[in-house]
């Protein structure tokens, strides 16, 4: 059963339109992220299940009571705010009690709420700490115990961790992702940070421009997007314009700037058809030995692509590159475990492969040719 | 975070059913208290002056076209002292605060204070001070003659410049030092590497990046000098301004009562123009201050050593008028000598003999103190949580740009004859209460404001998820950090208070003269001993009531830190 429901929500700041005709389902228990770079209206649509807006039309519902006029007080929500808004001038103890003081939880009752709920987010002993003594990372902790601790039907966090360091930020969300399992706590998560909404969710939400684009899991929005922002603002990928040349229903043929590609096809798109291509880094494989063996490769259904690599970046783990083919373009390139496996070298000829089945491609919007467009405008400013 | 996560037992019902108790929200209430007042005392005095001129112009007819010629020509007086005052000011106190921020004088935080005295006085001891030293009599005339140059009178414009600029200039450099420690080191230190010097990077990039603080500082000495009235009473001789203007022709019989009526609206009509600019400068100043930034100071040995003599004089020459009030409290009659003839303590045994300006000070004091701090932090709720009702926050800058007298004057005309419960409303302590609340208004709502401008949005809106009402919300949440600004308004509130002078000079009920009316009234009599121990008295008053307010709030803040 959804738990959060909104339906045809809009909301007008104004001129401005910060949330346009969203409708979402969040189950029961379940963690959303709503990702979308700044400015895309996910914090609005956060605010607005607080309470802390209004929406201008459509309903929102918990639990299946529309909740529109309800106001903040009484819609039993934990938030958990970027800045942590945690009351400076209470010690740890009492800003996580203070929920509970109000519902007139008190004497051994209250303390045992919150020495648990402290407990469960790892910061027992810091009861009587005041805020100025804490780390950033602990501000979070007790922001997070504060919103717990009063059992909400729903928790809401916004950006909880974009104010933490690389290292904590990844603890963090574990812990998160930890303790709303636990509790079984439905949870809207708001980000930015495209990995965080991938790690710790059940399903991602992804907006652009006040609208939501597409929500499925993290597996499927990363394999399967369904627009070129989605594919190009999750994960890294080439993402290239192309027209279709021939269609079955096994596979399509699509030519990118001279490179024939073939892709399963999953969209039928006539021949002729524009449609924009994106290929993973990771499936844009280096294959030294197929230099000469063209044609077996060929044989396959996957095409070749031959070029100069501009540039290697070793990190580690991986090997990140960038090929620039006469046929094609440039394609970015990852290689793993590059320690046991051949790797070009920089400004030298090498030769990829790109399978059918790494090929994901969509009929070409308006959206999607402007996602190109803004791409070439950043290129142009970059040169 | 420990490993054993304990998960809380899920479905205590006894919790889930406890909903949060709504309570009774009386914020409404609150912002209604503080809104009305700014009606009753502000808006609706002012409206009285003007719709009494309106009248005035329509149905009379008979105002005299050389009136209004008179008008300008006295209006033209006052600009006229306001630019030159502001100008000199400005002159003095760019260099001053440059030198003072940027280069490392000896000593620059002691010449800081040293210099800021004049802000806790009450602005007509510089008058009398000027009279001691370069009055017909003065020393520094003395001196002056003595070297064999001509004479001068400083009963007039020159004298007046003097006198406001020795008083006006520490408002100008506060302003400006606060501009000069929002300008990130960054900005500096890259003009240097490409070349720049201290000069050069002082003239063409620092100056105009706080050039708004620099504005401001200048609009608020202008606006002071503007509405000052006892610089002007006591040694402008001829110069004849505008607060003069109507204060005089409204306590004489003689006087013509159209003026202090087609003045005072004059001054409202000039003063809500001047009030557009204002409040675009607060936003652009205020703004800057918000930045916690690492300034850039230049090791330069010699111009560190000419910016601590710079100091040094300036130092000198702004606290001399004190250290001639000091003197002169102490001494008989000082008309002949380079000291007075002899000296004595009967000015103090006097002045605390005469216990009731004392008390009528401290009396009003306490009405008055409570009342601005309980409409400036309501005001400030109200202003963040009621946006449509913005123009509250507009009003509560007028009495900034409205000189004392003419808001004593409007008291007057509205309620100089309201009869509560029997009670001549004029006659008792009330109206100078109320009166002096509004007039120092506006300087306390501005620390409070920007007090609120620190208080994270986000802080009560976890408060409402949580179930707590939006008054529960201010007393638990928004309050208690306000403590340090609230304590820091009371500290401006009781120095703004006590030494007002122009609408306590215009209300004042028989029995209600307050210590600067004592001071004012002695002055002018001639009697500068006895003003003098009375303005020392006051000094005092104001650095104890400062002191006991740091500390309360100093406690409060260890208490809450730890």
């Amino acid at each position: 059963m959804a738990d959060i429901r909104l339906k045809q929500v809009v909301k007008r700041f104004g001129e401005v339109t910060a949330v346009d005709n969203l409708n979402l389902e969040v189950g029961a228990g379940e963690l959303i992220s709503l990702l979308g770079p700044s400015g895309c209206g996910k914090t609005t649509v956060l605010r607005m299940l607080a309470g802390f807006e209004r929406p201008t039309s459509g309903t929102l519902e918990i639990g299946g009571k529309v909740i529109n006029d309800v106001p903040p007080q009484q819609r039993e929500i934990g938030i958990v705010f970027q800045d942590y808004a945690v009351f400076p001038t209470m010690s740890v103890e009492d800003n996580v009690a203070y929920g509970l003081r109000l519902r007139r939880v008190t004497g051994g009752e209250l303390r045992r709420r919150v020495d648990e709920t402290l407990d469960l987010v790892g910061l027992n002993g810091y009861q009587k700490r005041m805020p100025n003594q804490l780390s950033g990372g602990q501000l979070q902790r007790v922001a997070l115990a504060r919103a717990l601790v009063i059992r909400p039907r729903v928790l809401l966090l916004d950006e909880p961790l974009s104010n933490l360091d690389a290292a904590l930020r990844l603890s963090i969300r574990k812990e998160i992702r930890k303790i709303q399992q636990e509790l079984g706590m439905t949870t809207v998560f708001v980000t930015h940070d495209q990995e965080e909404a991938m790690s710790i969710s059940d399903r991602v939400a992804v907006m652009r421009t006040a609208q939501l684009v597409q929500v499925d899991t993290p597996m499927v929005i990363y394999e399967q997007p369904r627009s070129a922002f989605v594919a190009n603002f999750v994960g890294r990928t080439t993402l290239k314009q192309g027209k279709v040349t021939a269609a079955d229903k096994e596979l399509t043929r699509i030519d990118v700037d001279g490179l024939e590609l073939l892709a399963k096809t999953k969209e039928e798109v006539p021949v002729g058809g524009h449609v924009w291509v994106s290929v993973r880094p990771q499936h844009v494989q280096y294959a030294p030995e197929s230099a000469d063996a063209g044609g077996a490769a060929a044989m396959n259904g996957a095409a070749k692509l031959q070029g100069v690599v501009d540039y290697l970046e070793p990190l580690g783990a991986v090997v990140r590159g960038e090929v620039c083919s006469e046929r094609g373009g440039h394609f970015l390139f990852e290689i793993a475990d590059p320690l046991s496996r051949p790797v070009p070298e920089t400004g030298g000829q090498a030769t990829f492969v790109i399978r059918p089945e790494h090929v994901v491609y969509g009929r070409m919007t308006k959206a999607d040719e402007a996602v190109f467009a803004k791409e070439a405008e950043e290129t142009a400013q970059a040169s | 975070m420990s490993a054993t996560t304990t998960v809380p037992s899920r479905g205590t019902t006894a919790l889930e059913a406890a909903r949060p108790r709504s309570g009774v929200n009386w914020l409404p209430a609150a912002y209604f208290v503080a809104g009305a007042f700014i009606v009753l005392f502000l808006v609706v005095p002012l409206a009285t002056i003007v719709l009494e001129t309106l009248g005035l112009i329509t149905t009379s007819g008979d105002v005299p076209a050389d009136l209004y010629s008179y008008m300008l020509r006295i209006t033209w007086n006052s600009v006229q002292l306001a630019l030159l005052t502001t100008a000199v000011s400005l002159a003095i106190a760019i260099p001053l605060a440059v030198a003072i921020a940027k280069l490392r004088p000896a000593f620059a935080n002691g010449w800081t204070v040293l210099l800021t005295v004049p802000l806790i006085t009450p602005p007509f001891i510089s008058s009398f001070a000027t009279i001691l030293l370069l009055g017909r009599t003065g020393v520094l005339t003395r001196l002056w003659e003595t070297l064999g140059f001509p004479g001068f009178s400083i009963y007039g414009l020159s004298g007046l410049v003097i006198t406001q600029v020795l008083h006006l200039m520490p408002y100008a450099l506060l302003i400006i030092l606060a501009g000069l420690r929002t300008v990130p080191a960054h900005i500096e230190e890259a003009a240097m590497s490409l070349g720049g010097t201290f000069t050069g990077i002082t003239a063409k990039i620092v100056l105009p990046y706080i050039f708004p603080h620099i504005l401001m500082g200048g609009v608020l000495v202008f606006l002071t000098s503007l509405g000052d009235i006892g610089a002007p009473l006591l040694i402008g001789g001829n110069y004849r301004v505008l607060p003069v203007e109507i204060y005089s022709n409204f306590i004489s019989f003689l006087g013509d009562e159209r003026i202090p009526i087609l003045f005072s609206a004059w001054i409202v009509l000039l003063s809500s123009i001047m009030l557009i600019f204002v409040r675009h400068l607060l936003k652009k100043t205020d703004v800057a201050h918000e930045f916690r930034t690492r300034t850039y100071t230049y090791d330069l040995p010699k111009l560190r050593r000419g910016a601590t003599i710079l100091c040094a004089a300036a130092a000198l020459l702004f606290l001399l008028p004190y250290v001639a009030i000091v003197i002169s409290s102490f001494g008989t009659v000082w008309a002949t000598g380079w000291l007075p003839n002899e000296f004595t303590l009967d000015h103090y045994i006097r002045a605390l003999s005469d216990t009731r300006p004392i008390k009528s000070s401290l009396i009003v004091m306490s009405g008055a103190m409570p009342l601005t701090l309980f409409v400036s932090v309501f005001l400030g709720q109200m202003n963040r949580s009621v946006p449509r009702l913005a123009v509250f926050d507009y009003l509560s800058l007028l009495p900034f740009v409205i000189p004392g007298v003419v808001i004593g004057f409007g008291l007057t005309r509205a309620y100089g004859t309201l009869v509560i419960g029997g009670i001549d409303f004029a006659a008792t302590a009330l109206i100078l209460i109320v009166a002096l609340a509004v007039r120092r208004l506006a300087h306390v709502v501005r620390v409070i404001s920007a007090g609120f401008a620190r208080v994270d949005r986000s802080l009560e809106e976890a408060a409402w998820s949580l179930g707590a009402s939006e008054s529960k919300t201010f007393t638990d949440v928004v309050l208690p950090q306000l403590r340090p600004t609230i304590f820091a308004g009371a500290v401006i509130a009781l120095i703004k208070l006590i030494t007002e002078l122009g609408t306590t000079l215009i209300l004042y009920p028989p029995g209600w003269d307050t210590m600067p009316v004592y001071i004012y009234y002695y002055v002018s009599e001639g009697q500068i001993g006895r003003g003098a121990a009375m303005g020392i008295l006051l000094i005092v008053v104001v650095a104890i009531g400062t002191a006991i307010s740091n500390r309360l709030s100093g406690q409060k803040g260890v208490a809450a830190g730890g």
